[in-house]
């Protein structure tokens, strides 16, 4: 294809909004994952509830996974 | 049939001879480590039709030291095909594609330049630091053509207030400051050649990067990467003798010295976190100066380059993605330079340019204004890579900085892949979690400890047993709360609906709440129990309080409520902290 048809590339973030994108899901996914160590240290063998502990889990892995590739990003390893 | 083959090929050699040189003005440039030879060529077709092929000759030694080529009508920007063809009779031949016939009788105009590299001889071999830096260049006289030349004249221009030692004389030759010029001569035949040698002063350090390594990382989180490992060496006259650093910082000479000193290399005017180290680490003595269409990296090595003397270092910066990464659909083209500026009339050996695409691209394609090796592609992996990244491999020999041009990598590549990396990294956190969640379902505990068992379920019963309170108190305060409401619209059949429910809820939870009771005498004894079923006794007073409440609400003709009201509902609050009292003793 000739390169004079095409647009110029946009990220999908842009720089400058990479340190509050960093600072707001990393902040959430470690708030995520101190509830869990709550619930991991409160609860008995005869109260423990796998699909509440899977559901905290999977949310604050994904906030956690997003903030740290942008928090790589905001350190200039450009992933 | 072997004459008819002997006419064809006197038919080519002849129809070769078409065209005549009128005039050919050469200019040879030797005052840096690179021989620029600009010669302006005026050809008369003789030919019997339109001609649009013209050869070009180069000298053995030209051709040796070739790195670039280029031709062009005289006055126009545009550039000819220059295409390589066998040599004849010790001249290389280039031939240039004038695109538009030109017809017979006519005459054009043809400039062609070219850069030559490596070819000054330094004369003496080897210098004290003190000693200014002589070369030789060995050239011809007559212009190398391929056809018979008219009127021809050489100018080689040598180091501006530098000594001219020595020249060739070939009548007439004319000795200036800066410059010998030779001819004009008449009517000299093609292939005709006059060797002849010019010994003069030549102090521009030949520094030459024997190897420039460039990668550019592409990230599609939009940033560029580019980072350059140059290897330098002072292939001019070899420094003979110590070396004293109080005579070079009082050399009078100053910037010129035979010795490399600094430079400046123009980075692209985007450029940004730039850094320039070698092994040990960062070297300080660099500045930078930001103009209005370059980035300009003032350098200074760790000591100065004598001849002989080589150095390494790296240097590196990032540059944003949309000025140079492009986008329709799922492709994608990067157009970036393919060698870029390191300091002027650099002469780099070996190029190999890296270009590293994101993970999964697919279909590359390479487009580059000058041929070049492309090498087999490499794997790299880096951050959050799988399999790693596609590093796209190109290698050219003898580079000048007339290489320095733009080159287009085109491929496919997912948009959806984006979202690879923060999943990758999602999936490591999670793992990390799972692993959590499966400890802590193992039993560790060596000897088991009923009693410890026993109140860990007991807590869970009171657990339960707060909980169905709680939905129970929920209860009253709704059936209040309708009753309130009954006093202002006087709906009886709300009222009663609210009673419905009301006693529905509080049968069941009063239901639960002594199946749990029983539960927590199992596992935690009498005492425990007759506490909790003291839940059960006050309950039934509270539950008398309402009903005489409803009572008393029903006959009630005022909107406010009435003492004897209050008084029942103080009895439900309290009933509320009762309950949490019982659970706290229990």
């Amino acid at each position: 294809m000739d390169i004079s048809k095409m647009d110029r590339y946009m990220a999908p973030v842009s720089i400058a909004s990479l340190p509050l994108l960093t600072i707001f899901l990393c902040g959430f996914g470690l708030f995520l994952l101190a509830a869990f160590t709550m619930l991991q240290v409160t609860s008995t063998k005869y109260n423990r509830n796998l699909l509440k502990e899977l559901f905290v889990a999977a949310t604050s892995s994904i906030f956690l996974g997003f903030g740290s590739v942008f928090l790589l990003l905001w350190v200039g390893i450009y992933v | 049939m072997r004459l008819l083959l002997a006419f064809v090929l006197l038919g080519a050699v002849f129809a070769e001879d078409v065209w005549k040189a009128v005039n050919v003005d050469r200019t040879i440039d030797a005052t840096s480590q690179i021989v620029k030879i600009s010669t302006l060529y005026t050809f008369e077709n003789l030919g019997t039709g339109p001609q649009s092929k013209i050869s070009i000759g180069l000298s053995k030694e030209e051709a040796a030291g070739l790195s670039h080529i280029t031709a062009g009508i005289d006055g126009n920007k545009g550039k000819l095909k220059v295409a390589e063809k066998p040599s004849q009779q010790e001249l290389s031949i280039y031939e240039v594609d004038l695109r538009t016939p030109v017809a017979k009788g006519e005459k054009v105009s043809i400039r062609v330049n070219l850069r030559v590299t490596q070819v000054l001889e330094p004369l003496p071999v080897k210098i004290t630091q003190a000693d200014s830096q002589f070369v030789v260049l060995h050239t011809s006289a007559y212009v190398p053509s391929r056809y018979e030349v008219v009127s021809q004249k050489t100018t080689v221009r040598t180091t501006q207030g530098g000594k001219l030692l020595s020249a060739t004389t070939v009548s007439p030759t004319k000795q200036e400051t800066e410059r010998v010029i030779y001819g004009p001569y008449a009517n000299i035949p093609a292939f005709e050649s006059k060797p002849v040698k010019v010994h003069y002063e030549n102090n521009s350090p030949f520094v030459v990067a024997t190897l420039v390594e460039r990668f550019i990382e592409v990230s599609h989180w939009g940033n560029i990467a580019v980072e350059e490992y140059i290897e330098l060496i002072h292939k001019g006259a070899q420094l003979d003798g110590p070396f004293s650093r109080i005579d070079y910082q009082m050399d009078r000479r100053g910037r010129r010295q035979p010795a490399f000193q600094q430079f400046t290399t123009v980075l692209p005017a985007q450029a940004k976190d730039i850094y320039y180290r070698d092994e040990i680490g960062n070297i300080s003595t660099s500045a930078t100066r930001i103009r209005a269409d370059s980035v300009d990296v003032e350098i200074r090595p760790r000591f100065p380059l004598f001849g002989g003397w080589k150095t390494s270092y790296v240097i590196g910066y990032n540059l944003p993605a949309e000025d140079y990464l492009y986008t329709k659909g799922n492709q994608y083209a990067l157009k970036t330079k393919l060698f870029d500026h390191v300091f002027s009339d650099v002469v780099v050996e070996k190029l190999r340019t890296k270009v590293l695409l994101p993970e999964h691209v697919k279909r590359v394609k390479v487009v580059t204004p000058y041929v070049v090796d492309r090498r087999p592609d490499e794997l790299k992996p880096t951050y959050l890579d799988t399999t790693g990244r596609l590093v796209i491999v190109l290698e050219k020999n003898n580079v000048v900085p007339d290489h320095s041009q733009f080159f287009t990598v085109t491929y496919e590549f997912d948009y959806m892949d984006m979202l690879r990396e923060p999943l990758l990294a999602s999936a490591f956190f999670f793992s990390l979690f799972l692993v959590i969640i499966v400890y802590s379902r193992f039993d560790f505990t060596i000897s088991s400890d009923p009693a410890k068992d026993a109140e860990e379920r007991a807590q869970i019963h009171i657990g339960k047993l707060s909980h169905s309170v709680d939905l129970k108190q929920g209860a009253y305060d709704a059936l209040v709360n309708s009753a309130q409401q009954y006093k202002s619209t006087k709906n009886d059949n709300e009222l009663q609906e609210a009673k419905k429910t009301f006693n529905a809820t509080r049968n069941e939870e009063n239901a639960k709440l002594t199946e749990k009771i029983s539960a927590l005498k199992a596992d935690s004894g009498n005492a425990a129990a007759e506490k909790a079923s003291e839940l059960l006794k006050y309950d039934k007073s509270v539950f008398d309080a309402v009903e005489n409440y409803l009572k008393v609400v029903e006959k009630s003709t005022t909107k406010s409520a009435g003492q004897e009201e209050q008084q029942f509902l103080n009895k439900v609050k309290e009933a509320r902290s009762r309950a949490d009292n019982i659970l706290g003793s229990i």
